[in-house]
C-alpha cells in the first residue's frame, strides 16, 4: 500500500467521490457520487506511464470485443448516470460502457478492456456530458454549424421552413460532411395526403406546424392523425393572431395527442397572451428558446427588432409594429424561468436563425439554472406548489459560505435537471433517446469534454460518434497541440469525408431507408425514430410537471395556486463576459 | 507578402491583442481571451526584437498585471502555449499560471475543485507485498515506472527475479523510482491483481 495526499491524488487523477466541482463561474456545484476507476491501476498514457503492453493494456484483448476508443478518468455528468468519475469505452462509434478500464490480467473488476488497437485519450480533470440536442433549428444558412459545434451541440432537429423535398435534398447534401446528427421536421402546410407522403419520402422524421404557414385547428387534427398512424413527431407554433383558433381551440384540436409545443413563453410566436396555458396539458411537451432565457433586463427590447425581421414584417408598414408589441410581453418572460424550475417547460432549444442562437443552448440553460437557484434562495418561491426539492446546505462548502457569504449547496440534482433540458428530454420527445441525449451504453458516443472552469461556454473537445470532431485546435505548424491562436475548428472526425462515419440522419420508420439512402447518395446511417406517439410529460426524465396555472388573458401574467410565477430580470449572467471576446 | 497560414495566425493574435489593449487603456478589466491575446502578442514582439527565450518568457509574464483582469480570469488562465520566432528559429514556450505571481489561487474560483475527504488516499491496499533489495550494475541511470512487470526489468538490475514474478512497484499509477549507476535500493512491491495476480499467468 502506498499513500498520496488528497491534493496530489486529485492533481494526478482528478476529482473523486465526495468532491465538489464548480461549473464555470456559475454558482452551481456538483458533487461526485461515485468513482468507478481502478484505484491504483488508473490507466495513464505517456512517458513512464502505464498504458502499455503488459501493464494497463491487455495484449490478448485484440479482436471484436476490443474497445476502439477510451476516455480515461472523465467526470461524467449525465442526466441518467448522474455525476460519476469513470472511464468511457467506445466501440463502433457508440458507448460500450461507463466504468473501469484497464487490463484484466493485472486489475480486478475491469469492464472496459484496453487492447493494442484501443486509442486512449486522457480525460482526467475534465467533465464529460452528452452532446446537446437542439430540437428547434431553422437551417437558414450553414453558418450555424460552427457555432453549434463550438457550443456543444451535436444533434439538430430542424423546425420547418426550409424543407420541402427539393430544399430538403439540398440541405441534407450540405449537412452530409458535418459532424452533427440531423432530423428534419418538415413544414406541414396543407391538408393533402400527397404533401405529407412526399415529405416523409424525402427524409422527414416529423412535421412542423407554424402559423406563418397556417396553424388551423383542422390542419392540426389532420397532421396528428397522419403522424399517429406512422410514428412521426409533430411540433407546433400556434395561431398568435387568433384568426382561426384561440388557446382552447388549439388544445381541443390536439385532443390529448402528443405535440411538441415550441417557445411556449410566447415571444417566439403563438397565442397572445396565454400560450403558456399549454403547460396544463400532459400530452403537450413544452420547450422554450434561447433569446428569452434567462429573463434579462434587455430581453423585451431586443425582441422588437428580432420579431420584425424574422417574420416578414416591415418597419414602414402601419400596423406591423403593433402586432409585434402585442406579443413581446414581460409578464410571460418573467414566468418562463419559474416554469422551467417547476419542470413544466421541459426543453431548452435555440430557434436558431429564426429568433434564437444555436451556440447558446448549453450556455443559457446553465445561466438559467444559476438564476433560478438564486430565485429559490431569495425566498421568492417559498410556498409555490410542486417545486422540486432544492438541495440542502453542504458541510464542506459551508466554510466558504461563512468566509465570503457565498453559497454552500450541492446542486447536483439541479444541474442534472437542467442538463436533461438540452439532452435527454428532447431526445425522448423526438424518438431518438436510444441514440443520443445520454452517455448510457448503446448510445452514439457524442461526448462534450469540458474543463470545469469553462463548463457550458467553451468546450475542450467534441467527440462525435466516438472520434474527435471539433475543438479549439491550435496552429497547425506547432510542435504541440493547442498552441495559440486556438480556434474552434474541424478535427479529423469533423472532416467532410469522415463526418458521415461519425454522424447519422434520423428519418421516419415508415420510409424505405435503402431507397432513400440511394436517392440522397448519403454515406450516413439512416436511423429510424420510434416511440414518439402517446408520449406525455410523464414520459420525460426529469421535467415532468403539469401545473394547473392561471393566466391573465390581458397581461399574460401567470400564477399557480394564487401565487405569481415571476422572476425579476437579471442584469448580469455567468458564463458570459469573463469568457467571450466580443 | 506571400503570407503562409502561420503568419496569418500571428496577425489574428495582433488584432485580438490590439483590441484588448485599447479596452485595458479604457479602464476595462480584461477577460480570458483578452488576457491571453496580450500575453501572446508581448512574447511575439519580444522575440521579434531579438529577445532570448528567457526574456521572451519574462515579457509574457509581465504583459498583464493580475489586477488588470476580471476576478476568476487568473484561475481560468492556467497555461499559455505559443510558438515564437527566436534568432535560432521557431521555439515553443509554455507559460504556466502567467497571472499567478506566486499568489495562491482562489480555492472557490471558476471550475474550482473542493476536496470532500481530505484524508490521504491509499492505493494498492490489501495486496500482497514484498520488499526486495535491488542493485544496479548499469553505467546509466535506470527509471522504473509503477506498473512494469518487475521480474522483466533490465538485466543490469540485480535482485531475486523469481520472487518478483507477478509483482510491480507499490506506487501510484504513473509514478516511478530510479537507480543511479551502482546504487542499491530496497523497494516495496505489490502483487498485481487480475488473472496474473490470481493464477500467476
Amino acid at each position: 500500500m502506498s499513500r498520496l495526499s488528497a491534493e496530489e491524488y486529485r492533481l494526478r487523477y482528478g476529482a473523486t467521490t465526495g468532491d465538489r466541482v464548480r461549473l464555470g463561474d456559475t454558482d452551481l456545484w456538483i458533487r461526485v457520487g461515485a468513482d468507478l476507476t481502478a484505484r491504483g491501476d488508473e490507466p495513464i498514457w505517456g512517458y513512464a506511464k502505464n498504458l502499455r503492453s503488459r501493464m494497463a493494456q491487455s495484449d490478448s484483448a485484440a479482436g471484436p470485443s476490443e474497445l476502439d476508443i477510451l476516455l480515461c478518468g472523465a467526470l461524467v455528468v449525465d442526466p441518467v448516470l448522474g455525476v460519476v468519475k469513470a472511464d468511457i469505452g467506445i466501440k463502433d462509434g457508440r458507448i460500450a460502457g461507463i466504468g473501469r478500464s484497464g487490463s484484466p490480467e493485472i486489475s480486478d473488476g475491469i469492464d472496459l478492456i484496453v487492447g493494442p488497437n484501443t486509442k486512449s485519450y486522457m480525460a482526467y480533470g475534465l467533465i464529460a456530458t452528452p452532446g446537446a440536442v437542439d430540437s428547434h433549428v431553422h437551417t437558414i444558412n450553414p453558418e450555424l454549424l460552427p457555432p453549434a459545434l463550438s457550443g456543444g451541440v451535436t444533434t439538430l432537429i430542424t423546425a420547418g421552413f426550409e424543407e420541402p423535398p427539393f430544399a430538403m435534398e439540398r440541405v441534407l447534401a450540405g449537412l452530409e460532411g458535418w459532424p452533427v446528427n440531423v432530423g428534419m421536421q418538415a413544414g406541414a402546410r396543407a391538408m393533402a395526403e400527397g404533401h405529407l407522403d412526399g415529405l416523409v419520402e424525402a427524409g422527414a422524421s416529423g412535421f412542423k406546424i407554424h402559423e406563418d404557414n397556417g396553424a388551423y385547428p383542422d390542419l392540426i387534427d389532420w397532421v396528428l392523425r397522419y403522424a399517429d398512424a406512422r410514428d412521426l413527431t409533430v411540433s407546433l407554433h400556434t395561431d398568435g393572431l387568433h384568426e382561426s383558433a384561440e388557446l382552447e381551440d388549439t388544445v381541443a384540436a390536439i385532443a390529448g395527442r402528443t405535440v411538441h409545443a415550441y417557445h411556449v413563453e410566447g415571444t417566439g410566436g403563438g397565442h397572445v397572451p396565454d400560450l403558456l396555458g399549454l403547460v396544463r396539458e400532459a400530452s403537450i411537451l413544452c420547450s422554450s428558446t434561447t433569446p428569452t432565457l434567462p429573463f434579462g433586463v434587455h430581453t423585451a427590447v431586443e425582441h422588437v427588432p428580432m420579431t420584425v425581421l424574422n417574420h416578414g414584417l416591415s418597419w414602414d408598414v402601419p400596423g406591423d409594429l403593433a402586432l409585434v408589441r402585442e406579443r413581446v410581453l414581460e409578464a410571460r418572460m418573467a414566468a418562463e424561468g419559474p416554469l422551467h424550475e417547476l419542470g413544466a417547460i421541459s426543453i431548452v432549444n435555440s430557434d436558431s436563425q429564426g429568433m434564437g442562437r444555436i451556440g447558446e443552448s448549453f450556455r443559457r440553460t446553465f445561466q438559467l439554472a444559476h438564476v433560478m437557484k438564486a430565485w429559490r434562495r431569495s425566498g421568492a418561491a417559498e410556498g409555490i406548489e410542486g417545486l422540486p426539492a432544492d438541495a440542502g446546505a453542504d458541510a464542506v462548502l459551508a466554510g466558504r459560505a461563512a468566509a465570503d457569504g457565498a453559497d454552500d449547496r450541492d446542486d447536483t440534482a439541479r444541474v442534472l435537471r437542467y442538463l436533461a433540458k438540452v439532452t435527454l428530454e428532447p431526445s425522448i420527445t423526438h424518438g431518438i433517446a436510444d441514440h443520443v441525449g445520454s452517455l448510457r451504453p448503446g448510445r452514439l458516443a457524442d461526448i462534450v469534454l469540458w474543463k470545469p472552469g469553462f463548463f457550458g461556454v467553451k468546450p475542450e473537445w467534441i467527440f462525435k460518434g466516438g472520434f474527435p470532431a471539433w475543438g479549439p485546435l491550435g496552429e497547425g505548424n506547432a510542435s504541440l497541440e493547442r498552441a495559440e491562436p486556438t480556434r474552434y475548428r474541424r478535427d479529423w472526425g469533423g472532416m467532410p469525408e469522415a463526418a458521415p462515419l461519425c454522424a447519422v440522419t434520423f428519418v421516419s420508420s415508415a420510409v424505405d431507408r435503402g431507397a432513400l439512402a440511394r436517392r440522397l447518395g448519403t454515406r450516413r446511417a439512416l436511423v429510424p425514430i420510434h416511440g414518439v406517439r402517446g408520449l406525455t410529460r410523464a414520459s420525460l426524465h426529469a421535467n415532468r410537471a403539469v401545473p394547473q396555472v392561471d393566466i391573465d388573458v390581458v397581461s399574460g401574467a401567470v400564477s399557480l395556486g394564487g401565487r405569481a410565477l415571476a422572476v425579476a430580470p437579471v442584469s448580469e449572467v455567468p458564463l458570459s463576459r469573463r469568457y467571450l471576446f466580443r | 507578402m506571400r503570407l503562409i497560414p502561420w503568419e496569418e495566425e500571428r496577425l489574428q493574435i495582433f488584432a485580438a491583442a490590439e483590441l484588448a489593449r485599447r479596452r485595458r487603456a479604457a479602464g476595462l478589466a480584461l477577460n480570458h481571451p483578452e488576457a491571453v491575446a496580450i500575453i501572446c502578442n508581448a512574447m511575439l514582439e519580444a522575440a521579434r526584437a531579438g529577445a532570448t527565450y528567457a526574456e521572451t518568457e519574462a515579457a509574457g509574464r509581465a504583459a498583464v498585471a493580475p489586477d488588470e483582469v476580471l476576478p476568476g480570469v487568473r484561475e481560468l488562465l492556467d497555461e499559455v502555449r505559443l510558438e515564437v520566432l527566436l534568432g535560432d528559429g521557431t521555439r515553443v514556450i509554455a507559460l504556466v499560471d502567467p497571472l499567478g505571481r506566486g499568489q495562491p489561487r482562489d480555492p472557490f474560483g471558476p471550475g474550482a475543485l473542493v476536496i470532500g475527504d481530505a484524508a490521504d488516499v491509499e492505493v494498492n491496499e490489501g495486496r500482497d507485498a514484498i520488499e526486495l533489495t535491488v542493485t544496479s550494475r548499469s553505467r546509466r541511470r535506470i527509471r522504473v515506472s509503477s506498473h512494469f512487470p518487475f521480474h522483466r526489468l533490465n538485466p543490469r538490475l540485480e535482485f531475486d527475479r523469481e520472487a518478483a514474478r507477478g509483482f510491480r512497484l507499490d506506487m501510484p499509477a504513473g509514478a516511478y523510482v530510479g537507480w543511479e549507476p551502482g546504487e542499491t535500493k530496497t523497494v516495496r512491491l505489490v502483487r498485481v491483481a487480475g488473472t496474473i495476480g490470481r493464477d500467476g499467468r
